[in-house]
């Protein structure tokens, strides 16, 4: 054996395992945990965002590059039937599991406000919101069990849906295959009706100041006919 | 067996040498502890992409990466020093144990970098290739770098390096 050889393993025999393999798998563990939390943190705070926000750019802007919309021109046709036109929703069948939340942008105002729904809440308690609408765009963003968003619509929307994706935890109270859900949202002119698939799911949270009841509310297993409130949202929303 | 149960029998098995390498390479023992602990962190993350049949390469590039990354940042090493590591070891009054002395004090004035250039040559047994792969330079800087290191030695203890025969003729020249 060579001296320097000799000399490192001389040195080297000195010394004992070193570390603590515990401390590096607690490590490890805790950093995945803190990891899971930021993002989860990170998609609260995304959805939280594009609802409080995120409708902002639709406001007074129809863009009909975006996903795969289709415009409801406010003509005395489309007010008779302003749903009559790429709305699954209202055409579908009423035995289908729904839900729909109406958000509504007052005219200058950013925070999107409920102004009606249909199902529960989480607690069991009816969703309570009134409905009425202060707007005249409608968008409709539906979607069936085990869909997954196909579309990438403009910015704006995608962040919505995509929020909206994010408030559909799978767990309990899963949608009914062949269910589906909607979200719709009212802000401002032109009428535009956009079903936009996304993951099917059975829980929306609705977060935001701008709720009429708390400022968190979870609408859940969402079932039965198309509410009469809706189709009265939706025809007031497009006014001839 | 799980990952914590695949990873606490590596170590068990091959910690003590990962560990000595460590102190080679540093040359302090806080120092080392520090570098296999970091080693182990960086482990357990990158587990399911370790082969398992044969973990140790891989960890060891990662013990070589950390401690790179260390040089640069300049404060995992602790830089030479003329004192002598801190091994504790019986004085021994025979020549054996002078020149071991010698060549400990003279290991310790390489700087961090000549230094683990000859501890992968020479204690790891890794090849120049491996050696240029593992410490993130040129297979001839492997070459000019552990010449230049056992030339130092040579200075610093020049009774005990003469000795030398397990240099490669390209490297001792």
């Amino acid at each position: 054996m060579s001296p320097l050889r000799e000399q490192f393993d001389i040195e080297a025999d000195a010394i004992p395992a070193l570390g603590d393999i515990d401390a590096a798998l607690a490590q490890v563990a805790k950093e995945h945990r803190t990891w899971r939390r930021v993002g989860l943190a990170a998609v609260a705070a995304v959805a939280a965002v594009a609802l409080l926000v995120g409708v902002r750019p639709l406001l007074g802007s129809h863009n009909p590059a975006v996903g795969p919309t289709t415009t409801v021109t406010p003509t005395p046709t489309a007010t008779a039937s302003p749903l009559s036109v790429g709305d699954p929703v209202v055409r579908g069948d009423s035995a289908h599991h729904r839900s729909y939340v109406v958000f509504a942008v007052r005219n200058g105002t950013d925070q999107p406000v409920v102004l009606g729904g249909f199902g529960q809440e989480s607690n069991g308690g009816d969703v309570g919101l009134t409905p009425g609408a202060a707007s005249v765009n409608v968008q409709i963003l539906t979607a069936k069990a085990g869909d997954q968003m196909v579309a990438a619509p403009a910015a704006s929307r995608y962040s919505i849906a995509n929020s909206v994706k994010n408030w559909f935890p799978t767990g309990p109270g899963t949608l009914n295959s062949g269910g589906s859900v909607a979200l719709v949202l009212i802000v401002s002119s032109p009428c535009t009706i956009a079903p936009t698939p996304i993951t099917g799911a059975t829980t929306i949270q609705v977060s935001g100041a701008g709720l009429r009841q708390d400022t968190t509310q979870t609408l859940v297993d969402f079932h039965g006919p198309t509410p009469a409130w809706l189709t009265s949202a939706l025809r007031d929303a497009c006014p001839s | 067996m799980d990952r914590s149960d695949e990873v606490r029998a590596f170590v068990a098995a091959r910690g003590t040498a990962l560990s000595r390498t460590a102190y080679l390479l540093t040359g302090n023992r806080h120092a080392a502890e520090d570098l296999v602990q970091e080693t182990y962190v960086e482990m357990v993350r990158q587990w399911s992409r370790i082969e398992r049949a044969n973990p140790e390469p891989y960890v060891r590039r990662i013990m070589y990466s950390r401690f790179i990354d260390g040089l640069r940042r300049r404060r995992l090493i602790e830089w030479p020093s003329a004192t002598l590591v801190d091994v504790s070891r019986s004085d021994d009054e025979s020549s054996d144990a002078v020149d071991r002395m010698a060549l400990r004090g003279a290991l310790a004035q390489l700087t961090p970098r000549q230094r683990a250039f000859l501890v992968l040559r020479f204690y790891d047994d890794l090849t120049e290739v491996q050696t240029a792969q593992a410490l993130g330079v040129s297979t001839s800087t492997v070459k000019s770098q552990t010449r230049v290191a056992l030339q130092r030695l040579r200075d610093l203890a020049p009774d005990v390096v003469s000795s030398f025969h397990d240099v490669p003729e390209e490297v001792a020249e």
